[in-house]
């Protein structure tokens, strides 16, 4: 049983290469409404960011992606930051990201369910999508020095020169 | 050789639907492989696998789980969790395992948490039609919920070894009003309780009724839950008649506002939760005591999640039978480089519980509606301010705190008597301050250094005719320190190393007495090694899709929490742990 289920696991693997995410994936506001991916996509390349007001290296990261979404945003790039942040502890985020004058779009996933979808694993998780719905680049963790990383990334996807 | 071909041949047809269904199909993926071996026993093999597709409006999760055993939690091989959903236009329509909420989750809040063995997801289907103002939804399913409990057969800090059954019915309508959300809800919980002797099952059948109101606007947040909830015995067999309790009405209160003063903000929230009045011998026995909160019902906690070692290990324990508190927030920008923040938490029970002549428990009539100071409610209190920030042009980033807990977790004698007042109770009392510096030297290379420090009090407080304190620890105060040092190369590798060392520990932690690990004996001529647990970690980018962790060493035992929920975790001694993540 166990052989059969990693067989048929890798199995699949060379047909998962290219990642394709929906557009009419659904998306909450902090005000509880929704959105869809696909109303961002219309604009440019989608960069979506996972983070928690408990992980420390995530909110070492927002600083940069707040500079991205600035630098960018007329380029098109949009950043969706997506707290999972539990129900309980959702009255944090929205102090945090006002006290840190971050201007772009917060979501929330208190279920972590987008984050299964975008098949999240770690903390933070960061993955930039194209106009198509594809994933163009995908990262887990952060590492002081990997937003020059994602600078790249985000330039190349936007066709701006590196 | 044969049965091998058999096999292969097996496959091929799979292998042709799958390229046939390609063109149409678009399938993603993520894995997570976690092998752990330590002296102690605490060996774990924990494989799962994520698979998400998409086709059209159409889409589908299967997670694959391969766990003998997992870290927390029972033996699983198979396919774990799965769910189609279709989503066009207005209407959305869910089968398999579901995850939802509604307003704050006081009446329902489904989570997955593997990292505390919490899943109180359903098995069952939702449907939903919902525009730009309007939505209704209706959901069924089947709960099967595993809790670890020493009030039955086959108790194991790491395996759940008590297992409830429940039916779910819901339906919920909501609607945006210009800047207002109001949502109104009902839920239908048929529980199957096994009794922990009799070997049979007691049927309760849990209604809840609830509504949520909440304001968003760009100077001021409003939010507002209310829920009731009743509970019935309908168990009919014999043998429960004299056990049968009668349902009492339960509450739940929830409310939060923040106000924005430009980039200041501050924030208060209150809680009112009582479900079931417990006494202080029943509180935490979810077997023989029924009708309380249910798993499906993970509210608010009202007090900071905390992101430190050593605050993690005291973070208050939520009664959600029977809680009351508030919470205060103040957060905003002193200059350009210091936000700083202040969390101010207190919260109790509602009653004072009280042993009679006969020292049978009973509650003191009180309707209170703010916590109490008293020890014999079982107050918490926390106050924690912290500053953090970049500086030097960002490159070094600082996170300083401090904090001061103090939590009475236990009542065990409350008397009064011949004009005596005879109690006791257990305590926790700490003063930490918890601090972390990452120092970029270029865009590549950067060190992180954590340092925490707290002095902690744990220890029962009683008083018969002299008030005398007896310390959980060897000596009276515990003073804990954790160090971590680390260094990275962005955007391939960080490597770490962790010490975690105390004056003393718990009587039960001394007497077993440990082993002590590598590094733990090149420390022996700077520390005593005694009371210290150290590891080696390093985190490896293969590429953008790929990422391996390796811990050598020995980990401190204690709570581990995730919001408000604690589990728990036996100490890792002198082991290595390996985890491989990978997404495609």
């Amino acid at each position: 049983m166990i052989k059969k289920f990693f067989f048929i696991t890798f199995l699949f693997i060379p047909f998962l290469i290219s990642q394709n995410v929906s557009p009419n994936l659904k998306l909450t506001k902090m005000n509880g409404r929704t959105v869809t991916l696909g109303e961002y996509l219309t604009k440019g390349p989608v960069l979506i960011n996972f983070w928690a007001t408990w992980c420390s290296p995530c909110k070492k990261e927002m600083v940069f992606l707040d500079k991205f979404e600035r630098q960018y945003k007329d380029n098109g790039l949009s950043i969706l930051s997506i707290s999972i942040d539990s129900q309980k502890s959702l009255s944090h985020v929205r102090s945090y990201i006002r006290a840190n004058d971050y201007i772009y779009d917060i979501f929330l996933d208190p279920n972590r369910q987008v984050f299964k979808k975008l098949n999240g694993n770690l903390m933070p998780t960061n993955v930039l999508i194209d106009t198509d719905g594809k994933v163009i680049w995908r990262h887990y963790g952060y590492i002081p020095g990997d937003e020059k990383n994602m600078d790249l990334q985000l330039r190349s996807a936007l066709k701006l020169n590196p | 050789m044969i049965p091998k071909l058999f096999y292969i041949l097996q496959i091929i047809p799979i292998l042709l639907a799958n390229n046939l269904l390609l063109g149409q199909f678009n399938i993603s993926g993520s894995s997570s492989i976690n092998y752990g071996s330590s002296q102690n026993n605490f060996s774990f093999t924990e494989n799962l696998i994520d698979l998400n597709t998409s086709w059209h409006d159409w889409t589908g999760w299967l997670q694959f789980e391969h766990s003998q055993p997992p870290q927390l939690g029972r033996s699983f091989s198979g396919i774990r969790k799965f769910r189609i959903e279709y989503v066009k236009g207005d209407y959305t329509i869910k089968l398999g395992d579901i995850y939802e909420f509604w307003g704050n989750g006081l009446t329902l809040n489904m989570v997955d948490d593997q990292s505390i063995d919490l899943d109180s997801g359903i098995r069952g289907g939702l449907i939903k039609w919902g525009n730009s103002i309007y939505s209704f939804e209706g959901l069924f399913g089947k709960q099967d919920i595993w809790r670890v409990s020493n009030q039955v057969l086959g108790f194991n800090d790491r395996v759940p070894n008590y297992n409830i059954n429940n039916t779910i019915y819901g339906l919920r309508g909501s609607a945006f009003i210009d800047k207002w959300y109001v949502g109104f809800h009902y839920l239908n919980v048929f529980e199957k309780h096994p009794d922990a002797i009799l070997k049979s099952y007691r049927s309760i059948n849990h209604e809840l009724i609830g509504f949520n109101l909440d304001y968003y606007s760009d100077r001021i947040d409003l939010s507002l839950e209310f829920v009731n909830k009743t509970w019935d015995d309908q168990s009919n067999k014999k043998e429960f008649e004299t056990k049968k309790d009668k349902g009492t009405n339960g509450l739940g209160i929830y409310a939060n506002t923040s106000i924005y003063l430009g980039l200041w903000s501050i924030g208060f929230s209150y809680k009112n939760y009582l479900f079931e009045k417990f006494s202080p011998a029943q509180r935490w026995d979810f077997v023989n005591y029924v009708g309380g909160a249910l798993t499906l019902q993970q509210m608010p906690t009202v007090f900071k999640q905390h992101s430190s070692t050593l605050l993690g290990k005291i973070t208050h324990i939520i009664d959600y039978n029977d809680e009351l508190g508030y919470s205060l927030r103040i957060e905003g920008p002193l200059t350009k480089n210091i936000i700083a923040s202040l969390f101010y938490s207190k919260s109790s029970r509602h009653n004072e519980w009280i042993l009679d002549d006969k020292w049978v428990w009973g509650a003191k009539n009180e309707n209170m509606l703010l916590p109490s100071n008293d020890k014999m409610y079982n107050p918490f209190e926390e106050l924690f301010v912290e500053f953090n920030g970049y500086t030097m042009s960002n490159r070094l980033n600082y996170v300083v705190g401090i904090s001061k807990t103090y939590d009475v977790t236990d009542l065990y004698t409350n008397q009064y008597k011949n004009g005596k007042h005879i109690f006791s109770y257990e305590s926790i009392e700490a003063f930490t301050i918890p601090s972390q510096f990452t120092y970029r030297f270029n865009n590549h290379y950067s060190l992180d250094f954590v340092f925490e420090y707290q002095e902690m009090r744990k220890g029962v407080e009683s008083r018969n005719v002299s008030t005398i304190f007896n310390s959980n620890f060897s000596k009276n105060k515990q003073f804990n320190r954790f160090i971590g040092i680390g260094l990275g190369k962005s955007p391939k590798w960080s490597v770490s190393l962790n010490i975690d060392y105390s004056n003393t520990d718990e009587h039960i932690v001394i007497e077993n007495g440990r082993d002590n690990n590598i590094i733990e004996k090149n420390l022996g001529s700077i520390l005593d090694t005694s009371f210290t647990w150290s590891s080696f970690g390093m985190v490896y980018n293969i590429n953008q899709n790929y990422q391996l962790s390796l811990t050598y060493g020995s980990m401190r035992g204690g709570v581990l929490c995730s919001n408000g929920v604690c589990r728990y975790v036996q100490p890792f001694e002198n082991g290595f742990k390996i985890g491989l993540v990978s997404s495609f």
